[in-house]
């Protein structure tokens, strides 16, 4: 059963005036172009992306935390989009959102107590801290404590258990492990997937790193550049990725293995502004895939479906590159 | 190893004053390691465990205070203690044969100088070029670290340049005046995934280029596989483990680098749960009797709690040494957990 349904996501954010304002108007940011997607109960969504590529921008719109430019957020039959703030109130207690940095992300002046207690009197809920406490794996000692005297790890597990609080059947982790160390990142993954086992709980979690998504997620959508450029389960997209840029990216992930010797397909150039996407694909300059022709440079791929429940926005798709077959990187970066 | 030894550190401790006087952190506590000519030495460990003060320690990098070097500690480069040399000769040293590349390339960059100024003035300082011929410099290694237009970028802000670019210009800088050694401390962690894989593709080739040996720190063990020759693995203040990288990887004998590999999520693995370290790094005002790893080691019993072991030699892997009483009693190697 479809839980949450993202149609057609728009957010721009209008560009600054230069000079003091006065000057004329930048162009706006298109971070997010266009994306839908949808996530079934009890699933796992990973949204992948380098920096800039807008995924956080779609975890936040879709809670509403930024107002969306246009598009649609269905959840579980309610337009969120359309709600007044009594009503979405109401229903952000079933959805909620674990961030990235658990230094920022706590009040420093509350206990470990307050900050939990917080939600459960906002939203009158019978659970206690000490349980929260436990199910998230922290002694009931840390009740008393402030976030200055947690490491990294326990931290988390306190912005875990404040989104778990008040009962959601559907949570955002936005890079939830990206700052914690590799031991711990583990921890806490094997956390994240244990609470949503026990709680059916439906995540869309948000990540840069491919290999932590591989162990948590069950479906994954590729961004680049405000728009998704391929969707697919996650067993597929790993071993038969369809878009160049998929294809890049699994290939520039270290592995931790002096034998794995392994072809890399090394992208010139950075990721464009996203204030002035190229024009067509919005991968082509930095594109390595053989078969790239002028028709990328003008015309926008849609994305497609190539294989049943395998959509990419790619020209072609039908003939996905191979590692060994990418173009020989120049070793010049470019803007 | 038949290169010779170009950094030989010995017994370094560097300890810090904590903020209110209660304590001594000893961030660094008896660190020994020697850094060959043109090899590629990798640091691993996570955060806490002293790789960033190491490498801070060994160009005196480390404020003082609370900040300090125990006397006893050695960092020999050529014949001289760095850490005993008067503040001229330290000076000829640092930038010049022993440079430095650092995490944040958006912070370690001056935003009011233009990135051929900051690239110049090692050359102007160290080789006492002239402001025409450094400029001219400036713009080669603009070129050698594949930077496109350098006879316009040169003049360029740090703020007009990408992150990617930025850690270019960083590398562009520590190099000018051909260092015989390059440290570099997480040079790619704030990068994306297709912009580090530039960045180190472009380390190799510079390192193949120039002949320098390269301190690597880094907490990433993907980065070190395919990047280092040899590994120093630390923890809590100490080396537990050294080895070649394909004899670290095929054989990790201390506890701590074998949780730390089976931690590391696998991008050729199907899902399943990952394997934990349990608990955390203690902290460095307080760490643990007997071996500092104990307390989350699966296999300890009470000699571990009892006494720390040296480092000992792993049978049959010339160089492998592991901080660990298995080394002594393999037949322990049996998880209580």
């Amino acid at each position: 059963m479809t839980l949450v349904d993202v149609r057609e996501l728009v957010k721009h954010y209008p560009g600054e005036r230069s000079w003091l304002g006065l000057g004329p108007a930048r162009a706006s940011i298109r971070a997010v172009d266009g994306v839908s997607f949808t996530i079934a109960s009890g699933r796992t969504l990973g949204l992948v992306g380098e920096s800039g590529s807008g995924k956080t921008t779609v975890g936040r719109t879709m809670l509403r935390l930024q107002e969306p430019t246009s598009g649609k957020m269905m959840f579980d039959g309610t337009d969120v989009f359309a709600l007044d703030a009594g009503a979405l109130r109401a229903l952000r207690r079933r959805m909620q959102i674990v961030f990235q940095d658990p230094y920022s992300s706590l009040n420093p002046r509350m206990t470990v107590e307050e900050t939990l207690r917080e939600p459960l009197e906002i939203h009158r809920l019978n659970g206690t801290v000490a349980a929260l406490l436990e199910e998230v794996g922290l002694d009931g000692a840390f009740a008393k404590r402030y976030p200055h005297e947690l490491s990294g790890g326990q931290r988390q597990r306190v912005g875990i258990a404040r989104a778990l609080s008040v009962e959601p059947v559907f949570v955002v982790c936005d890079e939830p492990v990206s700052a914690l160390d590799v031991s711990v990142q583990a921890q806490v993954l094997n956390l994240l997937a244990d609470l949503q086992a026990k709680r059916r709980l439906t995540y869309l979690f948000i990540a840069h790193d491919l290999a932590v998504v591989r162990h948590i997620a069950d479906d994954v959508a590729v961004m680049y550049l405000g728009k998704l450029v391929e969707r697919a389960p996650a067993a597929e997209i790993y071993t038969q990725p369809r878009h160049p840029y998929t294809t890049a990216l699994l290939s520039a992930v270290p592995e931790p293995d002096p034998k794995a010797g392994k072809q890399r397909i090394v992208l010139t150039g950075d990721m464009p502004s996203p204030a002035r996407p190229p024009s067509g694909c919005p991968f082509h300059p930095r594109c390595p895939h053989p078969l790239k022709s002028e028709r990328c440079r003008v015309d926008v791929p849609p994305l497609r479906e190539i294989t049943p429940g395998h959509p990419a926005a790619c020209h072609y798709a039908e003939q996905p590159m191979a590692v060994s077959e990418s173009r020989p990187s120049a070793s010049a970066a470019r803007d | 190893m038949t290169a010779p030894v170009l950094l030989r550190i010995r017994d370094l401790r560097t300890y810090f004053v904590t903020e209110h006087g209660k304590g001594t952190a000893r961030a660094v506590d008896g660190v020994s390691f020697d850094l060959y000519a043109g090899e590629t030495l990798g640091i691993v460990g996570e955060s806490g465990c002293g790789k960033t003060v190491t490498s801070l320690s060994i160009l005196r990098l480390v404020p003082e205070p609370p900040g300090h070097v125990l006397p006893g500690s050695l960092i020999e480069f050529e014949g001289r203690n760095l850490l005993t040399l008067p503040a001229p000769e330290l000076r000829g040293v640092r930038g010049n044969q022993i440079a430095m590349i650092f995490q944040e390339p958006m912070t370690s960059l001056n935003p009011v100088f233009t990135v051929g100024n900051q690239i110049a003035e090692a050359a102007i300082i160290h080789q006492h070029l002239s402001r025409r011929a450094a400029r001219a410099r400036a713009i080669d290694m603009l070129r050698l670290v594949g930077i496109p237009d350098p006879e316009e970028r040169v003049d360029h802000y740090p703020h007009q340049l990408s992150g990617g670019m930025r850690q270019r210009v960083m590398i562009a800088m520590a190099l000018i005046c051909h260092p015989k050694v390059l440290i570099a401390d997480e040079p790619t962690t704030a990068l994306d995934v297709t912009i580090q894989a530039q960045i180190l593709e472009l380390l190799d080739r510079l390192q193949h280029e120039l002949g320098m040996a390269v301190l690597l720190i880094t907490h990433d063990l993907g980065v070190v596989a395919g990047h280092a020759d040899r590994l120093v693995v630390m923890y809590a203040g100490r080396v537990v483990e050294t080895a070649t990288t394909p004899s670290l990887f095929a054989r990790p004998t201390h506890p701590y680098t074998e949780g730390l590999l089976a931690a590391v999520p696998r991008i050729d693995a199907p899902r399943a749960r990952l394997h934990a370290i349990p608990g955390q790094v203690p902290a460095a005002t307080a760490w643990p009797t007997g071996c500092r790893f104990h307390p989350r080691c699966p296999y300890a019993w009470e000699k571990c709690v009892a006494q720390e072991p040296p480092l000992l030699d792993v049978a049959d892997e010339p160089g492998h040494t592991a901080r660990c009483w298995l080394v002594t009693e393999p037949e322990r190697r049996v998880a209580k957990r």
